[in-house]
């Protein structure tokens, strides 16, 4: 934080901001302390929570994503739900269903794993589409409805769903317009060789099995207090010239060379959503282009689809990201 | 040659042409052609078959060693049907008997890969030995490479339907029996049953039916063709067609095709002496002494001492090796070509990274004039910063100070440190490139600057004075420039 500063005018009080923004980060250490690594990730992840979006993530198995959501969930005391997708996975099964109690006469509700805080969706592409759809619905509206009633979800709920690159056989791909309604994806990939040879010492030591081990990390928020970090977040100010960046990238990726389908307008909001939250991380109260910058790969890729040309000499989506990225100028303050 | 009865038009054709010709023929004159090729070919291919049934390898070897001779027949039919006389089956095995080269076209010629085009020297011409030599030899001057490739793709042409006859077998076995009497029994030999084996025979008679008189027909094509070019047959046709029309008195078609005729042959190529007049060796005596070939001129060049070496090794007995010939010249000229590309582009490597590896001291960058919407040119600065930043300073104009300074240190680090800035680097950017540039000190400095300036551009939030003076002094310290 600047030392010099006054009131922004953005309506926070600098004190609030200050707490907030110590919060998000003091949550980005304590993830830290069970998860070696990743520090991109944990990052993202958190930036995920704080902009109230819901993340997709992409790695191969055993990369410690149960381990970042379990470890996010219990900085805050959130409650956490798994759920593996199968192909015989019922709409049902994820949000839940009556039941008929012959013993009282009565239709109790029994409710389905969504009703949680962090919903960890394991390898969401195993499951039909219309159990994908179920999820996506409760995600886009925070409610279920369950035979005619409709339950509110109890903020925060994020949705932290798995993708695993290299298995296709027996999965049902997302379609275009549900990858939209995740705010970002992000890829999650093998840890360096100091960082696996601290994990393999972390993970061993006085610990028997491989149970992964969350003893570490303790609670420092409330879930309210969560909440409010997603307003602060919101009410961070925006100079123009950084919209304009954010909308000039997003712009981009439509006309260019090597995208057959750009990213929408829900793409520009999710990347101004994306930079608000990492400027809160950053302990900052204003939004800067390299938030933007920041944010852009994880906000944007699965809302850019390769032309089949560079996909075929093994080009995806990051590579003509980055590209973009270096081309498109930076805003003149 | 009764050139007016033949039943082609002649004219110059390319030797695909002429081959398509060839298929024509077959088209119009397969009654008589494939009677006497059934005659001649079934009961021989049969009975071979029958009697070597224990040994099919050798039997189907035999047959198909054979192939030059039932040629012949399919060709004195064909030759005959030129002229419009059909040849019953009988009259054209009787051809046979006194047709000269037979042993030949079985030895030493069985594998010549222009088969069917040299066919009609032996047995239209009756010609022999060394003359029959000469005279391929100079059929094959300009029509050679064109019957070799014809070979090649009839050869490919029964494979396929060989293959296919077999393969149909495979098509058409219900699920549930063996199959080792299709595609397989091709490479792998099986259960050999009677019936097996007459199925097989009679599809390998088939396919050789099918195929063998088109490939006779072409390659005559092409003998004629090359024979119309040599002779220019298609001009004499065309005078004997004048004088005709001079004799029924139509003078003014007469003219033009005389006017034609004279044109045709101002332009057409030299006509090659006809290896096959009466006397030849007589007739080129008889032309050299002519006063028009009786100027000699001696030409001196250089050449290279290999060339001579291999035209003393070189007997003047050519061997049949023209495919090989042709796939050497051309592999010859693709290496020529390969070998231009590559200095070529060589060339255009060098050209384009010259001094990309080693760039020389005092050839650096452009170093760019405007950054972020920023003027840094040394020049768009005020001399003194310091003392202006300070001036702004006191004035209480918080933004332009800090902007001077910020300018400044980019300025400072373009143009004295080579920092590199790209068109979508951020702030954030330029401050980890500088990191990597300078020392931790400066680095720092710049980093501090750089917030300060964010702070004011994205939330409109000016540092304070004393803030700015702590700036200032760092400033000094790292940016400033000495004294010119």
């Amino acid at each position: 934080m600047d030392t010099h500063a006054q009131n922004t005018g953005t309506g926070l009080d600098p004190e609030h901001l200050a707490r907030a923004a110590a919060d998000a980060d003091a949550m980005r250490r304590e993830i830290g302390k069970a998860v070696v690594g990743q520090e991109d990730v944990v990052r993202q992840v958190l930036a995920g929570l704080i902009a109230g979006g819901h993340v997709l993530i992409e790695g191969v198995p055993g990369l410690g994503k149960t381990l970042i959501v379990r470890a996010l969930a219990k900085t805050f005391n959130g409650s956490f739900r798994r759920i593996q997708f199968t192909p015989d996975l019922m709409p049902a099964d994820v949000s839940g269903h009556t039941l008929y109690d012959p013993s009282t006469g009565q239709f109790t509700t029994r409710r389905g794993p969504v009703f949680t805080h962090l919903l960890l969706a394991d390898e969401i592409n195993r499951a039909p589409a219309k159990t994908q759809a179920a999820l996506l619905e409760v995600m886009q509206e925070g409610q279920v409805t369950i035979e005619g009633e409709s339950l509110k979800l109890e903020p925060p709920f994020m949705v932290l769903a798995t993708e695993n690159p290299i298995e296709h056989e027996g999965t049902y791909a997302l379609p275009e317009a549900q990858l939209d309604r995740f705010l970002l994806k992000i890829r999650i990939d093998y840890p360096s060789l100091e960082e696996e040879k601290r994990l393999a010492k972390q993970v061993t030591l006085s610990n028997v099995g491989e149970q992964l081990n969350v003893d570490a990390v303790e609670t420092i928020v409330t879930p309210e207090a969560v909440v409010d970090l997603q307003r602060v977040a919101a009410a961070l100010a925006l100079d123009d010239a950084v919209v304009d960046y954010a909308v000039r990238i997003v712009r981009a990726t439509r006309t260019w060379n090597g995208v057959s389908a750009g990213a929408g307008p829900r793409g520009c909001i999710a990347l101004v959503r994306a930079a608000r939250a990492s400027a809160l991380i950053d302990g900052r109260d204003h939004v800067t282009p390299d938030d933007v910058k920041h944010m852009a790969l994880a906000c944007l890729r699965h809302r850019v689809r390769p032309s089949p040309e560079l996909e075929i000499e093994g080009h995806g989506a990051d590579t003509i990201l980055a590209a973009l990225l270096d081309r498109v100028d930076a805003p003149r303050a | 040659m009764q050139l007016d009865r033949l039943a082609l038009r002649l004219r110059r054709r390319r030797p695909w042409e002429a081959g398509d010709l060839g298929c024509r023929m077959v088209q119009t004159w397969w009654r008589p052609l494939m009677a006497a090729w059934l005659t001649a070919y079934v009961p021989v291919a049969v009975a071979v078959y029958v009697a070597l049934r224990e040994h099919p390898a050798v039997a189907i070897a035999i047959v198909w060693w054979l192939k030059p001779l039932f040629d012949r027949v399919a060709l004195e039919v064909l030759s005959r049907a030129v002229f419009g006389e059909v040849l019953s089956p009988l009259a054209a095995l009787r051809a046979l008997r006194d047709t000269p080269g037979i042993v030949a076209s079985l030895t030493i010629y069985r594998f010549d890969p222009a088969r069917a085009f040299n066919l009609p020297v032996p047995h239209l011409e009756r010609l022999r030995g060394r003359a029959a030599r000469e005279r391929s030899r100079s059929l094959g001057r300009r029509g050679r490479g064109a019957a070799v490739w014809s070979t090649l793709v009839y050869f490919n042409f029964e494979l396929v339907v060989t293959l296919s006859f077999f393969g149909a077998i495979d098509l058409f076995t219900p699920s549930g029996f063996d199959r080792d009497f299709g595609l397989k029994s091709i490479f792998l030999a099986g259960e050999e049953t009677p019936w097996r084996q007459a199925l097989a025979m009679a599809m390998q008679i088939a396919t050789v039916s099918l195929i063998e008189p088109f490939y006779v027909a072409s390659g005559f094509a092409q003998y004629l063709n090359r024979r119309t070019q040599l002779e220019a047959w298609d001009l004499e046709l065309t005078l004997r067609n004048i004088a005709k029309g001079d004799a029924d008195g139509s003078r003014p078609r007469a003219i033009a095709a005389a006017l034609l005729a004279a044109l045709v042959l101002a332009f057409a190529a030299p006509r090659e002496a006809p290896a096959a007049a009466a006397d030849p060796e007589t007739a080129i005596k008889q032309v050299m002494t002519e006063p028009e070939l009786q100027q000699y001129k001696e030409v001196k060049r250089y050449r290279w001492k290999a060339d001579r070496d291999a035209r003393e090794r070189d007997t003047g007995e050519r061997d049949a090796s023209g495919l090989g010939e042709l796939i050497a010249g051309f592999a010859r000229v693709l290496m020529w070509i390969a070998a231009f590309v590559l200095v070529a582009l060589l060339l255009y490597y060098a050209w384009r990274y010259v001094g990309a590896w080693a760039p020389e001291p005092g050839r650096r960058r452009q170093a760019p004039k405007v950054l972020f919407g920023l003027d840094v040119a040394p020049e768009s600065l005020p001399p003194d910063i310091a003392a202006a930043a300070l001036a702004a300073i006191e004035a209480g104009r918080a933004r332009e100070a800090l902007g001077l300074l910020y300018r400044g240190a980019l300025s400072a680090l373009v143009n004295r440190d080579g920092l590199e800035v790209e068109a979508g680097d951020t702030e954030g950017d330029c401050v980890r490139r500088t990191a990597a540039l300078v020392d931790a000190d400066k680095a720092h400095a710049f980093a501090d600057l750089v917030k300060a300036w964010q702070a004011t551009a994205y939330a409109r939030r000016e540092p304070s004075a004393p803030a700015l003076r702590d700036l200032l002094a760092s400033w000094r310290a790292h940016f400033e420039a000495a004294a010119p």
